[in-house]
Formats: C-alpha cells, sequence, structure tokens
C-alpha cells in the first residue's frame, strides 16, 4: 500500500494541571543548537540539549525517532532506519559512558522501539507515538518521552527544521505543591489562586518545618548523602 | 512526618498547597507577620481565613482548620 495521507493533530494548551508537560528549555536549547549542527545530528538533538537542563540519555525512558505504520510502507532499501537511529542515540550514551558498549542491543529494544516502524519512510516523524507517550506516562508506565525530529536525507536537503521535544511526567508535588513562593509570585500564585491556599512558611533551620516537608527533608538527606 | 505532602494530596483539587523559605524571603515573611516557625497561612479569594503558627501549627489542628474552612466552601 503506498500513498496513504494521514493527518495528527495535538492540542497543546496552557497546564490543565493533568497531562504530561513538554519541557519548554530542551525545545530551545535543541532549536539553539540545531543551527550549528548537520541537520539530523543526532549529538545536537538529543545528547547536548539532555545534557543541557541536567539529564542523561537514560533518563528518558522511550525515543522516538523516525516511525512509519509498518502496514501502510513497505521496507525500503536503507534498511531498518529506526533501529539505526536507536543505535545512534545508545552510541551516544556509550561515549558519553553512561552505557557499556554490551548493551547496544538492550538499549535499542528498551528505550526505543524498533518494532514499531522497521520500514524507511520518506518523512521523518516521530509523532505518531505522541499519544501513545501521553497515555504511558498518564498509566505510569514511563515517565519521560523524547521526540527526535530531524529530517531525512531527503528532507534535509529541502530544509534546516529539525528540532527535538521532550514529554515529561507529572512529579506527584508539581501536582498539589508550588515550592517557591516569594513577594514576586505571591499575588500570582495565592492570592489570585482560583482554589483555597494553604501556605507553608518553612526555614531551613526549624526542625519540626523539616518533618513536615517531604522536599526539604528530601534536600537534607541528599545533602547529608554527598 | 511529611503531612504537608499528605493533607495536599486528601485535598487535591480542593487545595493548593504552597511553600515559603522564610530564609529567602525575610522581609516577606515580615510583611505576613509571620513571627514564629512553621507557619501555615490559609487563603481563599485573596483574603486570609486562617492562620496557625509556631506550636499551635500541628498536624491535627492544620487538618481540623482545613476541614472546618474547606467544607463549607
Amino acid at each position: 500500500m503506498e500513498d496513504v495521507l494521514g493527518a495528527l493533530a495535538v492540542v497543546v494548551s496552557a497546564d490543565d494541571g493533568k497531562n504530561p508537560q513538554i519541557s519548554a528549555r530542551l525545545d530551545r536549547q535543541a532549536r539553539r543548537l540545531a543551527g550549528f549542527f548537520a541537520a539530523g545530528d543526532n549529538d545536537a538533538l538529543v545528547s547536548t540539549p539532555l545534557d543541557r537542563i541536567g539529564l542523561k540519555i537514560r533518563d528518558i525512558d522511550k525515543f522516538a525517532t523516525e516511525m512509519h505504520n509498518p502496514e501502510i510502507t513497505e521496507p525500503a532499501g536503507s534498511g531498518n532506519v529506526p533501529n539505526t537511529n536507536y543505535r545512534m542515540i545508545g552510541g551516544l550514551a556509550v561515549m558519553k559512558k553512561e552505557l557499556a558498549a554490551s548493551e547496544l542491543n538492550g538499549f535499542v529494544r528498551q528505550y526505543g522501539m524498533p518494532g514499531f516502524s522497521p520500514t524507511q519512510g520518506h518523512i521523518a516523524a516521530a509523532a505518531p507515538f505522541i499519544c501513545h507517550a501521553r497515555e504511558m506516562i498518564l498509566s505510569g508506565e514511563i515517565r519521560r518521552a523524547m521526540f527526535v525530529a530531524k529530517g531525512s536525507l531527503f528532507l534535509a536537503k529541502m530544509t534546516k527544521l529539525s528540532t527535538a521535544c521532550l514529554l515529561s511526567w507529572r512529579k506527584t508535588e508539581d501536582r498539589t505543591m508550588v515550592a517557591d513562593i516569594s513577594k514576586d509570585n505571591f499575588q500570582e500564585e495565592v492570592l489570585s489562586a482560583s482554589l483555597p491556599v494553604l501556605v507553608d512558611f518553612w526555614g531551613p533551620s526549624c526542625q519540626p518545618c523539616l518533618a513536615s516537608c517531604p522536599s526539604s527533608t528530601i534536600l537534607l538527606r541528599r545533602m547529608k548523602g554527598s | 512526618m511529611p503531612f504537608v505532602h499528605d493533607l495536599a494530596q486528601k485535598n487535591e483539587g480542593k487545595l493548593k498547597v504552597v511553600k515559603v523559605d522564610s530564609s529567602k524571603n525575610r522581609r516577606f515573611c515580615i510583611d505576613q507577620k509571620v513571627m514564629s516557625l512553621p507557619a501555615f497561612l490559609l487563603y481563599d479569594s485573596g483574603q486570609e481565613i486562617g492562620r496557625l503558627a509556631g506550636k499551635d501549627a500541628t498536624e491535627s489542628a492544620i487538618t481540623h482548620l482545613l476541614e472546618s474552612k474547606l467544607n463549607r466552601v
């Protein structure tokens, strides 16, 4: 089957408190870097932007690269392109010593979706995974999914557009709590809030505060650990 | 015991919980007349509707305050 046209729309809205979040920071980094590297450079689109927002390659649970529905597109001459892409991302993790070279095949299976699309298509698209990723994040199956949109060889000749996008789960505390209230955001976060707001004034030298307040206890534990 | 976290989860959808690090916001704490820690201030529609501070700010007192104020709304 050839010549099949499909359409996909994703509504990106203001934070609704429920859905996974898109990392604007990663998007900015990827766009900035994409201009300096050859289109489709996995280093510029994956490892460097992640590095700049303080994440490692294996902090991502699933990568979506070039994907097509195998029921629609037949395999073509370039081999298993998604598999190659996943091996390249795994290779970056090996270079950064986040992964042993012997674990590369396991990486492709665990962090990629080589079976999702074993074909070479003409337009590289990670988008088909977006809806699945949303469901997997909401159900807690995965925490972060990264989408890499790089021009294929063909597309790269016409456009320099390439970017990466990170979809991230909501930490429980993000949903119900805001950590840093100050004079500057008090009006917006507290006085103008649509719900009643409980403001917890605490201090790092106040023991009862540390006992009642989870993120500061975690912080304290980390400081002791290091 | 992270009861603040529990309170936030228990009242999800009814209550927002935020934190102020007093060591970084001394001036702001004075403005809010927060004199002892911990201090829990409850706001609704921009108005302070309840406050518990120092020794009074126990888990049961806060839970009681929230129950009496939130369930009326």
